[in-house]
């Protein structure tokens, strides 16, 4: 088989995934603990996978910032890790979110006040509030500048949120945000939902949603759209059980506090969170589109995509005036087959749609719009 | 439970086999089309040929979707029907019989009769092969040019801009797209055209074209005799119904192949639908070919429907047309002549100069409207033409759909960057680049 046949995300995901927990159970204050990813990077020259070496880029950022996190926590003008990720969060959004604006300002409204509001959001829910704000009342910005709480990740996408307090006390941020979160993720959000689809979330607030229609917008097309793609979607269920389940777990065994549930929680976060949210989530924008994590292992979307589902919001297509040119496919990030709605001339209603808006802002001939039926 | 044979593999034809297998669920369909690829979107060239989209992208059938009709697709040229003994003469050499056939064969491009045509480098603009050329050669010119001032011509221009080519756009008449536009908006269509720096010629075409020794195309020279170098040059002057392969066969043809309002062609057993149709409605004397993708999917329905027994009748409708003019919308509802029999036009244009609106009347009934940019919905247009509303009403509607947009600013072309070809690095390390473009 030619090089440039072989399987090459299967390969390097495995690759990846092997330097990644290599460098997991390394000390970061070993002497060689970056010897792998220089093999790694090698190997990729050597096999010509040029193509790959973004991905390697990104996925291995995103492994060193955790990586050293956990072993080697480093401070840098006084900042820790935490922080310094953040920064590169937001400038990564804010950075990509002009050139967004520059391609979209003056043709498509929703997209412009849609990008401002990802950029608003990152910079002000994202950083500032978990960063900059004086925190009177103690909480994370006391002990150790940086460990921030961001006001943006609701349960169950954080699959602490209602149960965090548990772990350091109720301090009044915790607490600030304990309530934020019952409200918001308990009242607002399935209302928002209901009526909007997971729009309000996923394509506008989420800090993940955030990143994906920023930084993640040139690699749209990459998104796979195959039949085999849109049929395992509902490998996001496990995800859901796993995040719902921890938290009733915590919630009502009688003695939360158990060793158990710290292990359980270590190895949740190093799964789901590192490696399926972080580590593939972002490493993945250059090989598979911007929304795997999104489409196939959120547990926040898996939820809400059921109450989107049986909820009013769709995409009304007006398939007489559709030349199945399958624009709106090849720039949806989640993979739906819109075409297929609008020639069969159904509104477009599933779980997965994030309400992102680029299928109508791409439709040629504006068959599509957001409705509420 | 019946056989029915299909001639095409685009929409005309998978829409009666669709409906051949909702009506008919043992039927057993061939479809033959003398193009390799399964079917796909014709509209969508112009995207696969700019980079907007992969190939796989324009595909509309998937993995199942000739199983799910029922259908075997056989890849060969019909080159003779035989009505008589119910039998076809494939390019191959092969005979085969048919029970009902439908004939959903398109139109194939014109050609402009003139000196070098056949030049390497000269191309049509229908089928996914020829987009493939033309993005192949695209990628090593710098200078490339188009004739024809339809539809297809004005997307070739679009896709030759938009990948960075010097481009020439020759347009036989002195408005742009007459028959659909008023003079207002062929100025600003235009306009658009020059601010992305296509060189737009009104009233020329092309006289002669040469070619090097290697047959390739180096230069045209225009009917005003200036000379315009090129390496690649775009042939899209309309298409005509495919007719040629029915000679002496017994199916009447004019222009197109003729039909009633049931799809049924003078043989029997024998359909056709499509572009390649002409429809002559009973009772009427006229008759007409609409090349639209829009109305080729219904009149395949119809046929399907026939093939399988039941009774549709293609109804006329109302004309739409939508299409897209770099990024201008534009849309067309009713009647649109072109010799203008007795028909008058009232022009609108809003306050930012790009919208615009063309309304056609008879004196006092609106028989047709055209919009570029900002356009009233596809039903208030059916309202206005089918409820034969007074002039005064319909302007008085357009006007107020632009007092309310006053204060909004004209959308700014997207130009895009010109490219040189000696600016490229020599080595591009990520084989991904181009799937990365917006
Ligand atoms: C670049 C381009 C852009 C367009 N844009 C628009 C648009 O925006 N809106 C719109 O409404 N319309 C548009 N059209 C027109 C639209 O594509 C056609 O009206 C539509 O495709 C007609 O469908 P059809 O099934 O009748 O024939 P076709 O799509 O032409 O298909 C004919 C089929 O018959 C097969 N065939 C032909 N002859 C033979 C033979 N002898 N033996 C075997 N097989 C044969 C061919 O392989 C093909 O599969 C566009 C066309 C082009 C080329
Ligand atoms: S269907 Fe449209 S709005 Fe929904 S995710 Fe896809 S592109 Fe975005
Ligand atoms: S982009 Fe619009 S016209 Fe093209 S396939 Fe999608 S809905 Fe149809």
């Amino acid at each position: 088989m030619p090089l440039s046949r072989w399987p090459k995300v299967p390969i390097l995901v495995i690759l990846l995934l092997t330097t990644a927990v290599y460098l997991y159970v390394t000390p970061a204050t070993h002497p060689y603990w970056w010897a792998p990813i220089i093999a790694l990077a090698v190997l990729m020259l050597a096999l010509r996978q040029w193509s790959a070496m973004p991905f390697v880029a990104m996925a291995l950022l995103v492994a060193g910032f955790y990586v050293s996190k956990q072993f080697g926590p480093w401070e840098f003008l006084g900042m820790s890790v935490t922080f310094w990720y953040a920064v590169l969060y937001t400038i990564a959004v804010v950075g990509m979110g002009v050139r967004f604006l520059r391609l979209y300002w003056g043709r498509d409204r929703y997209m412009v006040i849609r990008t401002f509001f990802n950029m608003f959001a990152q910079v002000v829910i994202g950083f500032a509030l978990a960063f900059w704000l004086p925190w009177e009342w103690g909480g994370g910005a006391e002990d150790s500048p940086g460990n921030g709480v961001f006001f943006m990740y609701y349960w169950p996408l954080e699959e602490n949120a209602l149960v965090i307090g548990e772990y350091g006390g109720y301090t009044a941020v915790i607490k600030t945000f304990l309530i934020w979160n019952v409200i918001a993720a308990l009242v607002i959000m399935p209302v928002l939902v209901y009526f909007y689809g997971k729009r309000p979330y996923c394509a506008w607030l989420c800090g993940c949603g955030c990143l994906a229609e920023t930084l993640g917008d040139p690699f749209r097309r990459l998104t796979p759209r195959s039949r085999l793609s849109r049929r395992v979607e509902p490998v996001i269920y496990p995800f859901v059980a796993a995040a719902v389940g921890f938290t009733a777990w915590v919630l009502l065994a009688p003695d939360s506090f158990s060793e158990q549930v710290f292990a359980t929680q270590k190895w949740y976060g190093i799964i789901v969170k590192f490696f399926f949210a972080s580590f593939l989530g972002v490493g993945l924008y250059t090989l598979m589109g911007a929304r795997i994590w999104c489409r196939y292992f959120c547990p926040w979307a898996g939820l809400f995509g059921i109450v989107a589902k049986f909820g009013r919001y769709a995409i009304r297509t007006r398939g007489e005036l559709c030349i199945a040119c399958g624009m709106c496919n090849t720039y949806c990030e989640m993979g739906i087959d819109i075409r297929g709605f609008a020639l069969r001339g159904e509104p477009v209603k599933t779980p997965t749609c994030v309400g992102c808006g680029m299928c109508i802002e791409k439709c040629p001939r504006r068959v599509l719009s957001f409705t509420m039926e | 439970m019946a056989e029915y044979t299909i001639v095409g593999n685009s929409i005309a034809a998978n829409s009666a086999a669709a409906r051949i297998v909702s009506l008919d669920p043992g039927a057993r369909v061939t479809l033959i089309s003398d193009e390799p690829e399964p079917y796909y979107s014709r509209c969508a060239l112009m995207y696969y040929a700019m980079d907007h989209c992969c190939e796989r992208d324009i595909y509309i059938a998937d993995k199942v979707h000739y199983e799910r009709l029922h259908a075997e697709v056989v890849h060969d040229r019909v080159v003779g029907v035989d009505t008589e003994n119910h039998e076809l003469a494939l390019e191959s050499g092969d005979k085969r019989d048919y029970e009902k056939l439908l004939l959903a064969v398109g139109a194939s491009p014109r050609r402009m009769g003139i000196e070098g045509e056949d030049a390497e480098g000269v191309y049509d603009f229908t089928t996914l092969e020829h987009a493939r050329k033309v993005r192949a050669d695209a990628e090593r010119c710098e200078r490339a040019a188009v004739v024809g001032g339809g539809l297809i011509g004005s997307e070739v221009a679009e896709v030759f801009h938009k990948l960075g080519l010097h481009c020439d756009y020759f347009v036989k008449e002195s408005t742009f797209f007459p028959a659909f536009c008023s003079a207002d908006q062929s100025r600003i269509i235009l306009r658009r055209f020059g601010e992305c720096h296509i060189n737009v010629h009104m009233s020329r075409t092309l006289d002669r074209v040469q070619a090097e020794d290697g047959g390739r195309i180096t230069a045209a020279t225009d009917t005003e005799g200036d000379r315009h170098e090129m390496e690649l040059l775009v042939r899209a002057i309309g298409v005509t119904p495919r007719t040629e392969f029915l000679e002496g066969s017994g199916v009447d043809v004019d222009r197109g192949i003729l039909v009633d309002d049931t799809m049924r062609t003078s043989a029997p057993d024998v359909w056709a639908a499509g572009d390649c149709a002409e429809v002559r409605f009973p009772g009427r004397e006229s008759s007409v070919i609409q090349k639209l993708w829009y109305t080729a999917q219904p009149m395949g329905w119809i046929a399907g429907a026939q093939m399988a027994g039941a009774d549709d009748r293609y109804e006329e409708t109302i004309t739409y047309l939508s299409a897209m003019f770099m990024d201008l919308d534009f849309a067309g509802y009713g009647e649109m002549p072109a010799p203008w029999n007795g028909l008058q036009e009232i022009s609108l244009t809003a306050a930012n100069d790009v919208d615009s609106a063309r309304i056609v009347h008879d004196g006092e009934k609106v028989v047709g409207i055209t919009f570029l940019g900002t356009a009233l919905t596809k039903e208030d247009c059916e309202h206005l033409v089918l409820e034969e509303m007074p002039v005064e009403t319909a302007c008085d509607t357009v006007r107020a759909l632009y007092e309310a947009k006053m204060h909004d600013r004209a959308p700014k072309a997207r130009i895009a960057r010109r490219r040189r070809l000696s600016r490229r690095p020599p080595f591009w390390p990520f084989g991904r680049k181009k799937t990365w473009r917006v």
